[in-house]
């Protein structure tokens, strides 16, 4: 009986593994019709491979790669988490696939050198998209500029909160080069108006239940608190969830990074009260381009960083047309 | 004495009354070690912000979840089990349930746009999805466990990494596609009944039967027994296999359950959130004492022990403690607690 047991789950256990590899072969755009040039393959390692923000850069770069007609960009990356050690398995198999080039959005600023290096010495050129790493090794990097956009989420609270009280922000880790970017912005905006007091940032390590707690504990401990800065996603949901309950909607302003669809949706709903979007189909898009512009030769006049820009989305400009680019359609 | 159980006593009659009550006495330990760090955030931080209705609800609010898991995992860990895969069965029945929900309230344009006309038929729906979805997945768990005779420690790593693959590929890897029914979120997950948000009112409900059952009833010795000495319960007439799979799916239910409260407190659901689902509600057992070798727990500790963190958190950050040191005086203070904890169980059993 056991051993017809082990057969049935052998059979089955194939099944999933042929449907699951011709599932994910969908991902790639098709091949060129031009078979007489040289086709190009490109791998675009994401932070986390589930998230809209990822999931519309790959639309961007697949886009720019069906334009230029002989490029192919496959999307890969842990679906689990944004960290180094889920990542750079993946950045592993993407090497040893031996594509033209590798995007990637590195995880941290210094754990993703060697395994880039790595890279690198087998001769794939590398662009970094949306995160960066200290060392210069990438041919180019392609991002928002983060600083700029906690600047911008700084005068949007203050703008929010009606120019004084007390502010706050909740962040994932410390480490990861976005989001420090977005905090420093952020602190140093505030400085320009002394009638906001920041209380600082607390950490929610990406978990929404402990970004509720923290946000709880701040409306209890500081009665004045007028706004909060979340610096991503999942702080975003944290913050939003503990304002609903506390029953303070409206009375504590938030501003939120990203626009996903929830994102969208809550603004929409008044419970967030500005965005910061950034532009990840945009930078998907350049990425692509870039890396076929440097394996085509032409490595002459690109520049060390492209900035993509972002944008600050509110009620009033929401459903303008000069907007939508900015919203994430995974 | 071992606080040991036996299959032969799980038919004997059960000890006396005033015995019982000295044992949970003794058990509740955890819990007076919680009224102290309440008492002690309550003197330490100004007057009108830590000890305030409003934060306690709050912090009963963002507990609630971890509540209902640490249920259901008390009553695996006591059969000498462990269910990693709970945090990855609330993620994926969170997704079915949500979608289910969505369809059947509205076209998806309706939904997007926050219309949502036949809203009572897709969150009646929805919530017997969620539900249902978890206690299939802990079936499947306890069926895996019993009748092709894995550990439970690989079945359910499997089961984690099944259900948030799956949960991802039904959403997309990204999110629901549009937030859940208001009167779901606004009126359930943010809804009061007697000073009370609705998600504590269903942790106290599950929590108050849990115990009953745990403590009295026939399911709660049978639990204990198949934990102590699962061949002498077997030896003793009673189904050890069927019972374990009963186990698991009724932690498999719970966190169906616990995947509507969460549809309701943050209107979708992300898997990113869920990763530390488990070790929150495997701390909240230990914390509890109830012993990861089975046989002996406690389903009410378990319940003080989900507190403990969120509460030292909460705490923690009204008296503006740097966030890192948070990290670190909630690590240590688990460690203290526990180690407390086993100062007293030896005490008693050389006393």
């Amino acid at each position: 009986m056991s051993r017809r047991v082990l057969a049935v789950i052998a059979t089955l256990a194939l099944a999933v593994a042929v449907v699951a590899s011709t599932a994910s072969g969908g991902g790639a755009a098709p091949a060129t019709k031009q078979s007489a040039k040289k086709t190009y393959k490109f791998v675009l390692v994401a932070g986390i491979a589930s998230d809209a923000f990822y999931l519309t850069m790959k639309k961007g770069a697949q886009a720019a790669a069906q334009k230029l007609g002989n490029v192919t960009v496959q999307f890969t990356g842990s679906p689990q988490a944004f960290s180094p050690p889920t990542q750079i398995p993946y950045l592993n198999a993407a090497i040893a696939k031996k594509p033209d080039a590798i995007l990637i959005a590195p995880t941290d600023k210094t754990a993703l050198i060697a395994p880039i290096q790595r890279a690198v010495s087998a001769g794939i050129p590398v662009v970094t998209v949306d995160t960066f790493i200290t060392k210069p090794i990438a041919f180019t990097n392609v991002s928002t500029d983060n600083l700029a956009g906690g600047r911008a989420a700084a005068d949007a609270l203050v703008k929010a909160i009606g120019s004084s009280g007390e502010v706050a922000g909740i962040s994932v880790n410390p480490g990861i080069s976005t989001t420090d970017q977005r905090q420093q912005g952020f602190e140093q905006e505030l400085k320009k108006y002394p009638n906001v007091k920041y209380l600082g940032t607390q950490y929610c390590n990406d978990d929404q239940t402990k970004a509720t707690n923290l946000m709880s504990a701040l409306l209890a401990g500081h009665p004045n608190l007028k706004g909060v800065f979340a610096m991503n996603v999942v702080s975003g949901n944290g913050v939003t969830a503990a304002v609903t309950a506390a029953g303070k909607s409206g009375q504590v302003k938030l501003v939120e990074f990203d626009a996903g669809p929830p994102q969208v949706q809550a603004l929409k709903a008044g419970t967030i009260d500005a965005l910061v979007a950034q532009y990840p189909y945009g930078i998907g898009q350049l990425g692509v381009r870039l890396a076929y512009q440097f394996v085509t030769g032409h490595k002459a006049g690109i520049k060390k960083h492209y900035g993509t820009g972002s944008d600050i989305i509110t009620k009033q400009n929401v459903n303008l047309p000069s907007t939508k680019k900015y919203l994430y359609t995974p | 004495m071992r606080e040991e159980f036996d299959a032969t006593a799980a038919a004997a009659p059960r000890p006396g009354r005033s015995q019982q009550a000295a044992l949970v006495l003794s058990r509740s330990w955890l819990f007076v070690f919680l009224i102290l760090l309440v008492g002690f955030f309550w003197l330490s931080t100004p007057s009108g912000t830590f000890l305030t209705r409003s934060n306690l609800t709050q912090i009963g609010l963002s507990t609630s979840e971890v509540v209902l898991l640490a249920i259901g995992e008390t009553f695996v860990i006591v059969t000498a089990g462990i269910d990693l895969s709970i945090g990855g069965i609330l993620f994926l029945a969170g997704v079915c349930g949500g979608e289910v929900m969505l369809h059947v309230s509205g076209t998806s344009t309706q939904v997007v746009a926050g219309q949502y006309p036949h809203a009572a038929l897709g969150i009646t729906l929805g919530v017997i999805v969620c539900i249902l979805t978890g206690a299939v997945c802990g079936l499947g768990n306890g069926i895996a466990i019993t009748k092709l005779r894995l550990p439970p420690f690989i079945v359910t790593l499997g089961t984690l990494g099944i259900t948030f693959g799956l949960g991802e590929v039904i959403d997309g890897g990204s999110y629901l596609p549009a937030p859940v029914p208001t009167s779901l979120s606004q009126g359930f997950g943010a809804g009061k009944f007697l000073g009370l948000f609705y998600p504590i009112w269903v942790a106290l409900a599950f929590l108050l039967a849990a115990h009953i059952v745990f403590t009295y009833a026939r399911f709660g010795r049978y639990t204990r027994a198949v934990g102590s000495n699962a061949e002498g319960t077997r030896r003793a007439g009673i189904a050890v296999d069927r019972h374990i799979i009963k186990v698991y799916t009724l932690a498999g239910l719970l966190a169906g359950v616990a995947a509507v409260v969460d549809l309701a407190i943050y209107t979708n659901t992300t898997a990113i959130s869920h990763r530390g689902d488990n070790l929150n509600a495997i701390s909240a057992v230990v914390l509890g004492g109830t012993s990861l070798f089975g046989g002996v727990g406690s389903i009410l500790m378990s319940a003080v022990g989900a507190f403990v963190p969120t509460v030292l958190q909460n705490g923690l950050v009204i008296k503006n403690v740097q966030p890192f040191w948070q990290e670190v005086v909630v690590g240590a203070t688990i460690i203290l607690a526990v180690y407390l904890d086993q100062l007293r169980r030896r005490r008693t059993e050389s006393g």
